[in-house]
């Protein structure tokens, strides 16, 4: 490599460097990153001029230019520094710190109070101490809030370190969104352009078939479909006999209904995998009917929310084997809470696999 | 150019106290930094500077002594670009272009308000330090309201531009003194 090659390589690790290390609100726009790193090379330049002139070899003078500079962190660092500080927390993102707080809490919040009246109702019902229910649940509520605020503000104390507006987190959004649109245009214009004049499926090129981002691809349904089978089968079958005698039977029923699920949502997802290969339409219809599907078996879910008793927890013990306990008391806001978010995360997956199978179209399905 | 503590060998005797002295160094000069800056950028004119002039100029203007690292002459040029305070433009000059820096209206009002408010706060805490600072008070007045730097002889002025206090008798009894 010759001196001059050498030289440019030493500027652009030293411009990358600088770059990588740049808050990403001021990364996202091209105008103004452009321009800083530009700013910085003009700089290293006449630098260079000048140290050459003084006597210096070229490739000392990158060098030095280069070392005089600075460290890349400490002027990345200096572009960060930006805002009004009020508490850790600048004063340009206390109001939208404020809001977060008071939108996350008031999202949150309902949801574990009518889970609290659940189990209080539920408590009345079967005699027992419905005060116990209620200090538990208030305690469940004022510990997810704490971590919510603790969350919340590590996050804002972070953004408020790097230097952002609640204008810069509103062009990242906008940014994304633009992301995608012109990346859809820019399919969209490649597809047109090689579209034949008479558009059929006769001249689709099925090799180039390209499913879109955020849908799956045929061999991941046909996999995780052979899995679903597998668990499903398992489910229904119950082979450990001897653990089936010591759960309790609701238990039992609710796994068997789950394997159900598992079975037929598995062979819709193979056969999903299989016809979507040569068929678009089977892509598109068969994703809100494997959705709909996915929110049927949420009840099954609500039924495991509403008797935490009937869950059984395992350990290996030298002496006597597998022992099987109940789950405990204290651990029910745990519970709860991770299968309340599982069943949202599978009722919210399918309602939105269903808005995106009906904008699916096949001008977003081949290349 | 004086060191900063950051570029003291762990070895010698204040290093143990190196964090304070490095947070409390870098907190003087964050401010004086963008003064200065400010200053060379006023002086050079309707010309504007572009950033390695600048540094040149502080190195010359101060024997060295001053010394902002280049790299961290652009953050600080960039945020007085977004506050308004210069204005930045591409020029070729000598073969080369160059980002040109310029003092807007505004960043003049600004700067003779800081510079005002700095001149007058040394000059008051001279006795503290031992050191004797002598205001150009034949040139220049400092609002004594609010300490604005403005120039005696310019007769068009008669409020202090920062907080509008009328400022034509004290200009006509300092001339006549």
């Amino acid at each position: 490599m010759n001196e001059k090659k050498v030289s440019e390589k030493l500027i652009n690790d030293f411009l990358m460097e600088v770059e990588s290390l740049l808050p990403s609100w001021l990364k996202i726009q091209d105008k103004e990153l452009n321009e800083i790193l530009d700013e910085l090379k003009e700089h290293i330049e006449d630098k260079v001029q000048a140290f050459s002139e003084e006597g210096m070899s070229y490739i000392d003078a990158v060098r030095q230019s280069i070392s005089e500079m600075g460290n890349p962190t400490e002027i990345a660092d200096e572009y960060k520094r930006r805002g009004t500080p009020k508490y850790y927390i600048t004063e340009e993102l206390w109001n939208l710190y404020l809001k977060s707080l008071k939108l996350i809490l008031f999202m949150i919040i309902p949801i574990m109070s009518i889970f609290i009246v659940i189990d209080i109702i539920k408590t009345i019902f079967t005699m027992g101490n419905w005060i116990e229910s209620l200090i538990s649940g208030a305690g469940n509520i004022f510990f997810v809030s704490m971590c919510i605020l603790i969350g919340t503000t590590i996050l804002f104390v972070y953004l408020s370190k790097e230097g952002y507006t609640p204008q810069d987190l509103k062009k990242i959004f906008e940014n994304r969104a633009k992301t995608k649109i012109e990346k859809k245009r820019s399919r969209r214009f490649h597809k047109n352009f090689n579209k034949p004049t008479n558009y059929s499926d006769k001249n689709i090129d099925h090799n180039k078939m390209m499913v879109p981002k955020g849908f799956e691809k045929p061999f991941n349904n046909i996999l995780g479909g052979s899995f679903f089978i597998v668990f499903g089968i398992i489910a229904i079958w119950q082979p450990i006999t001897f653990l089936n005698v010591s759960l309790v039977s609701l238990f039992l029923n609710i796994v068997f209904g789950i394997g159900i699920f598992l079975i037929i949502g598995g062979i819709i997802k193979i056969l999903h995998g299989i016809i979507s290969i040569w068929s678009f339409k089977a892509y598109k219809y068969l994703l809100p009917i494997r959705s709909v599907f996915a929110i049927l078996s949420i009840p099954l879910i609500i039924l495991l929310i509403l008797n935490p008793q009937i869950f059984p927890l395992f350990y290996w013990s030298d002496t006597t084997g597998f022992v099987i306990f109940y789950m405990p008391l204290e651990l029910y806001w745990f519970y709860q809470t991770l299968f309340v978010f599982i069943a949202i995360f599978i009722g919210t997956k399918s309602i939105m696999n269903i808005i995106k199978s009906a904008r699916l179209k096949k001008s977003d399905f081949y290349l | 150019m004086i060191k900063r503590v950051k570029e003291f060998s762990p070895t010698t005797l204040i290093a143990q106290e190196r964090s304070f002295l490095e947070k409390f160094e870098s907190e003087i000069l964050r401010g004086i930094s963008t003064l200065v800056i400010m200053s060379i950028i006023n002086d050079s004119g309707d010309d504007g500077i572009y950033g390695y002039k600048i540094l040149k100029e502080l190195e010359d203007k101060t024997n060295s002594i001053l010394v902002i690292e280049d790299g961290t002459l652009y953050p600080i040029l960039k945020k007085l670009n977004i506050d308004g305070i210069v204005i930045a433009e591409k020029k070729i000059s000598g073969g080369r272009k160059r980002t040109y820096y310029k003092l807007t209206l505004k960043g003049l009002k600004i700067f003779h308000h800081i510079q005002g408010f700095f001149s007058k706060l040394i000059e008051s805490i001279g006795p503290l330090l031992d050191i004797d600072v002598n205001l150009k008070h034949e040139k220049f007045i400092y609002c004594p309201n609010c300490a604005n730097k403005i120039d005696i002889n310019d007769d068009a002025v008669k409020y202090c531009e920062a907080c509008g206090l009328n400022i034509e008798d004290l200009k006509r009894r300092l001339k006549n003194e």
